[in-house]
């Protein structure tokens, strides 16, 4: 949570240096974060303080408002968009001639013929801010024409962007505090205690403790609400508050300054206990349940004012609303805590207050509230009603209950000085369970040992931790000779590693976190605390090194890369796809299916789900690219897909649903499934390989030649890492081994007669299937039905495969030995019923059994005139070789001979050329 | 001897010059030489009776001779090279090397993957093991193993996408209902690698994470890799080596680290680790806002807690742990504007790299 804190401020605190960077840069090191450093006061030569006296439409334009400002005793006119615009608002006036921090020069100018001397101005243009939808307001009353400087001394705000384990450090003391530990000088810190009179008369009861760790109290009277002193709306104004009047400042002023929020309530306007069981009343109707009334204070004690208030903390009913100060009338969520009367509630407690106990003008007497609360029961009040506010954002990050005491006193001690109250009464503090906190016991060998660094040694070490801790606040006993047996409430210490003796780690520390740090619970806490003092900046940089056992420094090799590798080498460019699904995309290869994993809180509706292929995703990367102009886009993606864990996909759905025999599944990732999640349903998730792969020309005949090298050019791939990866050779080659087997049939969302799916086999030599084949995938040209709607330039090729499928099957090459006699080839060139698949083909030229046949490589498919109407040409280049002889002519020749007559009895096959 | 002849030396140069323009092939260019060159040529045999003239004529008429020679000569062999060009394109068989070169048409890293496989292999070297783990995660792993319980106000700041579906809105760890959830960073992977590997441990997970957020600098599906170190002994002046090197190996060797004390429930010390700008070598640019410093990573030791959740005795070892976002550094090494951009998948953005 961001903070702005004022230099000027800071140095009521501690002594600093004057070059605000070097304060910044210290801050940063140390752990506090600056993100902007603020001159306040910088090109403010010219800018007055103004006040709007009139404020009339600018003819012709909607927005553009004249005001005439004045400003001493002058008056100007100013034509000025602010969307806040108020008769009797005090403005920063930039007048005619003034260069604003922002280099802007101020002329005197007519907008739509009206003229304008000077500008009203933001934050934003005098520097001090980012908000620039708006004129800044100075306040209502009070002088004008003097320079805005007057009212805004130069200064240099920080924002300090404070860690949220570090509530304490929300205010300008916390800052300090940091500031003071960091350079090594003293903390001055405000004195809070009140004068005191009388007796405590209110009474106030916890009933949700639980919620209400503390609530301080303090009636304070005979104060006059008006404008709080120059010096403290000055500063309120510097970190960007609007002052109010001099309670409602006051009661910032210490927030600010202490971090404890706190809340004023007109005491004449709280209910005090008009209802006592002794005197035989009955409840007053409209009262819920009955306040309990122990320990009832003396009302004598101020017989003179009206019975004293009774403040109840206390969750929210059923039904209860509060009129809050902003104007607003707010359900108060049933649970949440609030701050009530015996009649009403007063305040959503820790959030914002209610109107009718708001300090007014004719307030005189206050109750000032200074209380802990839970944190995470504000954080959830504060986001069910959509209401942050400084307070909230304060007690949300829990604060601690020390503070409460400190902040009702400071407070009272104010309102004396700049609201001229009389003494406070004596503090109600009611603290149900003060928390007792156990010392830290801390080794010095432990902090060296942790940071890498000796510190020069064991005593050295020892006098340089306690003095960076004792800057902070903490107590720090030594006991150099501690038994390191010690034990009882402390805190463990970690002992020293197998090889330390006890003594080596020096002398053990008994350190006491100061009350408002409830960060610091353990020894790597102080740790932290004493090494972020000293900076990192020389820390040694080291890198650790010990005997490791061999199986860790050598990684397996990443078969993902490798995939990628293989895939960019054939020419498709990477994408990465959101892993959301949508459920208006098309699918192809799944049918579609209920059974998805859906997110509860999606961003938006088309990313309600997680993707269940890669398709989807990779066909509208390629309607975006040829939105933009990119044609033939070919691309694939490595990711993965998810699946709810129960039961089975539906038979038809793909990879994820499909039962391999155990030799062929596996998920990679189940190696980090703990034992503890054998009981867990969480979505399976696979890895899957898909490609898109457009063609350029859009119809026609050249698009189909296109269509059908994209088909192939894509099992290429496919048929490429498949075997790279894990040894599988296309389906119908010899010898065993894992097959990549297609089945040319109907696919979901894919064209009929253009699709696939993709099989993986295990066969033995005989070429028998080895237990189950599993769905591979499927691979074909986008049905034109299923991307209806979509603006594809050209006809898509779309694949996918279960990469878990290859990875669980990972294989190495085997070198085969290399004959050393020449091989023979021949080319053939066949004829073929228009309806025989290659596969069949190419499984006959296999099955001829030809011991001397090394490769086959169909190489060309034709069409046309010369043949004969339902036949189709093949040619085929056929590979001969022995590993222990030169083949003679009349060896290939016959081979050759019998592998035609083969292809003739059992595809129809007619010889057309050799 | 006789009388030196009377050569127009001005007049011979510029005819032998035009001789040589007018040459249409290589036998054209050799005659033109042996007619203003040859032994027989006018220039040659005044050369040869130079001797002849006056002694205070010689030098001078010598030395013009000779220039205009030179002159020939250079012109002759210039005729000689452009008639070669065109003789080589005008063969049937010539090819026009000066045609553009055809790319080999290869395809093109995803950039996020470009700094992914970088960051693996500099881990790699350093003897890091390379482990992904599960996306979609539960909320024990994603929080309560790493010191942050239900409640904490951290957990907002992770803002989750929640798994909504019957089957897997519960799952139960230990008997302990557990919402399912996408991780929302790599870090549930430091637990069960604890869970499975006995320290020493040294292991980086690269991965896709999920918050709910899109702007310029955000996309609800983001990529981290996590580092864990478990040794006995571990000190963050290791964690600070290991930073430097990475930073050093990754936007090269003359940049500097600079630690920030800051806060992470799962790690005490924490620090952010901020690399020097490599834009403008810490001097201040757009790039680094002015300050000299980009914010890489955040790290820390490991949480004592953190280490029970995993199985590993705290009083016994240490660990540091840091978070790389991965989009982020591939937004800055290369100037993507974006970070939305990165997912759009543009094949213009990813053919140039």
């Amino acid at each position: 949570m961001p903070i702005r804190v004022s230099l000027e401020w800071l140095r009521e605190y501690v002594e600093l240096p004057e070059d605000a960077e070097r304060l910044a840069e210290a801050l940063t090191l140390s752990g506090s974060k600056v993100d902007r450093v603020i001159a306040v006061g910088q090109g403010w030569e010219g800018v007055v303080v103004a006040r709007i006296a009139e404020l009339a439409p600018v003819p012709g334009s909607d927005h553009l408002l004249l005001a005439r400002v004045e400003h001493g005793g002058a008056s100007s006119q100013v034509v000025s968009g602010a969307p806040n615009l108020r008769v009797g608002d005090l403005v920063p006036l930039a007048t005619v001639g003034t260069i604003l921090p922002n280099g802007m020069t101020i002329k005197a100018r007519k907008m739509l013929g009206a003229p304008s001397e000077g500008m009203l101005c933001s934050p934003a243009e005098l520097g001090i801010s980012t908000e620039a939808d708006g004129i800044m307001v100075l306040g209502t009353g009070g002088p004008t024409g003097m320079p805005l400087a007057d009212l805004m001394p130069p200064d240099h705000l920080l924002i300090v962007d404070v860690t949220p384990n570090r509530p304490d450090e929300l205010c300008h003391l916390g800052v300090a505090r940091e500031l003071a530990a960091v350079l090594g000088r003293e903390l001055r810190a405000p004195d809070a205690l009140p004068e005191e009179a009388g007796a405590a008369a209110l009474s106030v009861e916890i009933r949700d403790p639980d919620l209400c760790a503390r609530y301080v109290a303090r009636e304070v009277f005979g104060l006059r609400v008006g404008p709080s002193p120059g010096w403290m709306q000055r500063r309120l104004r510097a970190v960007g508050q609007r002052p109010i009047n001099n309670v409602v400042d006051a009661a910032n002023y210490v927030m600010l300054e202490l971090g404890q929020p706190l809340h004023a309530f007109d005491r004449d306007r709280l209910a005090g206990r008009a209802v006592l069981p002794e005197a035989g009343v009955p409840a007053l109707p409209g009262v819920g349940a009955p306040a309990r009334l122990e320990a009832a204070p003396a009302l004598e004690a101020a017989p003179t004012l009206k019975a004293a208030p009774s403040l109840i903390v206390r969750r929210a009913r059923a039904g209860e609303s509060l009129a809050c100060l902003d104007g607003r009338t707010r359900e108060l969520p049933e649970g949440a805590l609030l701050i009530a009367d015996p009649e009403r509630p007063q305040a959503i407690a820790g959030i914002i207050g209610g109107a009718a106990s708001a300090v007014g003008d004719a307030t005189t007497s206050v109750v000032i509230e200074s209380a802990n609360f839970l944190g995470t029961s504000i954080r959830a009040t504060s986001r069910r009603l959509g209401l942050r506010t400084e307070a909230s954002g304060r007690f949300e990050k829990q604060l601690a209950p020390a503070l409460a005491p400190l902040g009702a006193a400071r407070l009272a001690a104010l309102l004396r000085e700049v609201a001229g109250a009389g003494p406070s009464s004596p503090a109600v503090d009611v603290h149900p369970a003060p928390r007792e906190r156990a010392p830290i016991r801390l080794r010095v060998g432990f902090v060296t040992g942790v940071l890498g660094e000796d510190l020069g040694g064991p005593a050295r070490a020892e006098a340089e931790i306690r003095a960076r801790l004792e800057r902070l606040g903490f107590g720090v006993d030594g006991d150099a000779v501690a038994p390191p047996a010690m034990g009882g409430a402390a805190v463990e210490t970690p002992p020293a590693g197998p090889t330390g003796a006890a003594e080596a780690d020096g002398p053990v520390l008994t350190v006491t976190p100061p009350p408002f740090r409830l960060d610091v619970g353990i020894p790597e806490d102080l740790v932290e605390e004493v090494g972020r003092l000293r900076g990192y900046a020389n820390l040694p940089s080291t890198l650790p090194g010990r005997r490791q056992p061999v199986a860790r420094v050598l990684p397996p090799a990443d078969v993902e890369w490798e995939a990628r590798d293989l895939a960019l080498a054939g020419g498709y460019d990477e994408v990465v796809g959101l892993s959301f699904g949508n459920p208006r995309d098309p699918l192809m290869g799944h049918p579609p299916t209920d059974r998805q994993v859906l997110l509860l809180n999606p961003m938006t509706s088309e990313q309600d789900r997680m993707r269940i292929s890669l398709l989807p995703g990779l066909t509208r990367i390629v309607e975006r690219n040829n939105d933009v102009g990119n044609e033939a886009v070919r691309i694939f993606e490595l990711g993965r897909v998810f699946w709810p864990r129960d039961g089975s996909a539906p038979p038809d759905s793909g990879p994820a649903g499909a039962s391999g025999t155990p030799a062929i599944t596996g998920t990679p990732d189940d190696r980090f499934a703990d034992r503890r999640r054998q009981d867990l349903d969480l979505p399976r998730e696979r890895r899957m390989l898909g490609f898109a792969h457009q063609v350029q020309a859009a119809t026609g005949r050249k698009a189909d030649e296109q269509v059908r090298d994209a088909l192939l050019a894509t099992k290429g791939v496919i048929e490429d890492i498949s075997r790279s990866l894990s040894g599988v050779e296309p389906g119908g080659t010899a010898g065993a081994g894992l097959r990549l087997e297609v089945e040319q049939e109907r696919v979901h969302g894919l064209r009929p007669g253009r699709s696939a799916r993709l099989w993986l086999v295990r066969r033995d030599a005989a070429g028998a299937a080895v237990g189950e084949r599993a769905l591979f995938g499927w691979l074909g040209e986008v049905h034109p039905e299923a991307v209806r709607g979509m603006d594809l330039r050209a006809p898509l090729v779309l694949a996918e495969v279960d990469f878990d499928l290859l990875a669980a099957n990972l294989r190495l090459p085997v070198a085969e030995s290399l004959s050393r006699f020449p091989a023979v080839s021949r080319d053939i060139a066949i004829s073929v019923p228009t309806t025989r698949p290659a596969r069949d083909v190419l499984r006959t030229i296999r099955d001829a059994g030809e011991a001397i046949l090394r490769t086959v490589n169909l190489f060309d498919e034709y069409h046309g005139s010369q043949l004969p109407a339902g036949r189709k040409g093949l040619a085929v280049h056929l590979v001969y070789a022995a590993p222990d002889r030169t083949l003679t002519g009349d060896e290939v020749a016959a081979a050759e001979a019998r592998i035609l007559a083969r292809l003739g009895a059992e595809v129809e096959a007619e010889v057309r050329a050799r | 001897m006789s009388e030196a002849p009377a050569v127009d030396l001005d007049a011979l140069e510029r005819e032998a010059i035009a001789a040589v323009h007018a040459a249409t092939d290589e036998a054209g260019l050799e005659n033109a030489r042996i007619h203003y060159l040859g032994r027989r040529a006018p220039l040659k045999v005044l050369l040869s009776t130079v001797g002849s003239l006056p002694p205070e004529r010689r030098r001078e008429v010598g030395q013009r001779a000779n220039a205009v020679a030179r002159t020939i000569e250079a012109a002759l062999e210039a005729g000689l090279a452009a008639l070669r060009q065109r003789g080589d394109l005008a063969g049937a068989e010539s090819i026009d090397l000066t045609f553009p070169g055809t790319p080999p048409g290869r395809g093109h890293r995803h950039p996020v993957h470009r700094v992914m496989r970088e960051i693996e292999e500099i881990f790699r070297g350093l003897g890091y093991e390379v482990a992904r783990g599960p996306e979609v995660e539960t909320d024990f792993y994603n929080f309560e193993a790493l010191n942050l319980p239900a409640g904490h106000p951290a957990r907002d700041g992770f803002d989750s996408f929640f798994v909504a579906d019957e089957a897997t809105l519960r799952a139960a760890v230990e008997g302990q209902e557990t919402r399912v959830l996408l991780r929302t960073h790599t870090s549930p992977m430091q637990i069960r690698v604890m869970e499975r590997e006995r320290p020493p441990i040294r292991v980086i997970v690269p991965g896709k994470t999920y918050r709910r957020d899109s702007d310029a600098t955000h996309t609800p599906m983001f990529h981290q890799v996590e580092g864990l170190l478990v040794d006995e002994d571990v000190t963050l002046a290791d964690l600070k080596g290991t930073l430097e090197y990475f930073a050093r190996a990754m936007f090269g060797d003359e940049r500097r680290i600079r630690l920030r004390p800051t806060h992470f429930p799962f790690t005490e010390p924490s620090v952010e680790a901020d690399v020097s700008c490599f834009q403008c070598a810490g001097r201040g640019c757009r790039l680094c806002g002015f300050e000299g410093w980009l914010e890489m990573l955040g790290a820390g030791m490991v949480h004592p807690n953190v280490l029970r959740f995993g199985g590993v005795d705290p009083a016994r070892y240490r660990g540091f742990a840091f978070g790389v976002g991965i989009d982020r550094i591939a937004q800055l090494k290369y100037g993507v504007e974006d970070m939305r951009a990165l997912f759009d998948n543009d094949v213009r953005l990813i053919r140039q790299f």
